[in-house]
């Protein structure tokens, strides 16, 4: 789930009849029913069209849930309850807001509940968008990303495992251009693994959005899974083998305890056909001053 | 999850519809969609799941991972059946017919 962030998107006020709006995320068109403000992540799509406001998703009789449970937004404990129907996905969470997806991730429409739902719409905002690209086949992991020389290099893990920091880092101290911050979406077949770089990192101010001119995809050369480090151990990497990698890249996929069953089987699709496509390894990572150095040896020069 | 019933040599056993497995390399990945929990299975794990094919008696499927794998058939039956019962607790599996 999108968590705790700084304000990020703003909304116009939510009012029936507001003609809707189109954005690029991470690539792909979507459909919103409420103007989604520039972000460098999210540019303006040159498909134009407008959505009108509706508060009437589906028929009752389509809906059923796919899960109901009490988990924290923005430090509140809150019932978050998903339904899967033929038109599409809705998420609501209580005190919130609701979000629905189409069924072909092409179209969303948002109803924030509140003050803070308007102030802060990533809350329920972020998990809509987050599935509108998954029913379009595109994942993403929580992780950060660099440019590495051969293309993207992927470091997934925990919070707190130090993917944020490792990206800021390798960009501040040794010229590697920051791809994702926190939430990395990306493709995967057999034909081809890339990053989508263009999707809002929630947590990092707009000047240090990826740029709007940037390429649409990299390819992934390499993804680390992050593991703890005693402080005093060296930084090392070792090699993972391709089931664990793979339960890795579908645990820390986002907001996955929102998708249907048709997309966790597509999940696990994409998570195989990543980890047998790309270079998957653990990156053993001591948070202590100089480790930074030895892991920038350990990708070579960007 | 409910205790995983005895299994014998004449155990026959299926997939459950609702566990999706793949395979990746020589090892597999199972999804068991009612619970959005992925497993993560090693190479025996994978070619032990790829002969349940809800007709084979599991003697046959120990005979032939005798054939295909350097070890004895006590270390065998005891991991296989240590592994059948974990995922039949965890609804990947279930009992066909035979006890």
């Amino acid at each position: 789930m999108l968590a705790s962030s700084d304000v990020l998107l703003t909304l116009s006020r939510p009012l029936a009849g507001t003609p809707g709006t189109a954005a690029l995320i991470a690539g792909l068109r979507l459909r919103a029913s409420q103007t989604i403000p520039a972000l460098p992540a999210l540019r303006p799509s040159p498909f134009a069209f407008s959505v009108g406001y509706s508060s009437a998703i589906f028929a009752p009789t389509d809906v059923f849930p796919v899960l109901s449970l009490t988990t924290l937004v923005a430090d509140t404990p809150t019932e978050v309850t998903c339904h899967v129907a033929p038109a599409g996905i809705t998420v609501h969470a209580t005190g919130f807001g609701e979000v629905f997806i189409a069924a072909d991730g092409c179209r969303l429409t948002w109803h924030p509940s509140d003050d803070l739902a308007r102030q802060r719409p990533e809350l329920i905002l972020g998990p809509g968008l987050v599935l509108a690209l998954a029913l379009q086949q595109v994942f993403c992991l929580h992780s950060s990303a660099v440019l590495g020389p051969e293309g993207a290099v992927l470091f997934s893990g925990d919070s707190g495992a130090g993917k944020s920091t490792l990206a800021a880092r390798l960009s501040a101290l040794h010229g590697y251009q920051r791809l994702t911050d926190d939430i990395t979406p990306f493709t995967a077949s057999a034909s081809e693994c890339s990053l989508l770089p263009h999707f809002p990192q929630l947590k990092l101010p707009p000047e240090s959005q990826h740029p709007a001119d940037a390429p649409e995809r990299y390819p992934i050369a390499r993804l680390y899974l992050l593991s703890e480090s005693p402080a005093d151990a060296p930084v090392r990497d070792e090699p993972v083998s391709p089931s664990v990698a793979a339960l890795s890249v579908c645990r820390h996929a986002v907001a996955s305890r929102l998708f249907p069953e048709s997309l966790m089987a597509r999940l696990l699709h994409a998570s195989t056909a990543l980890v047998e496509n790309v270079e998957v390894r653990h990156l053993h990572y001591p948070k202590r001053p100089g480790s930074i150095a030895d892991v920038a040896r350990l990708l070579g020069t960007p | 999850m409910t205790p995983a019933p005895p299994l014998s040599h004449a155990t026959v056993l299926h997939i459950r519809p609702g566990a999706l497995v793949k395979r990746i390399q020589q090892e597999a990945v199972i999804l068991v969609l009612a619970e959005n929990r992925f497993l993560a299975v090693t190479e025996v794990g994978a070619r032990t799941l790829e002969l349940i094919d809800g007709q084979t008696p599991l003697g046959d499927i120990l005979a032939r991972l005798l054939e295909e794998y350097d070890v004895s058939r006590e270390q065998l039956e005891a991991d296989v059946y240590a592994f059948l019962s974990q995922l039949i607790a965890a609804n990947v599996v279930e009992v066909e017919r035979g006890r």
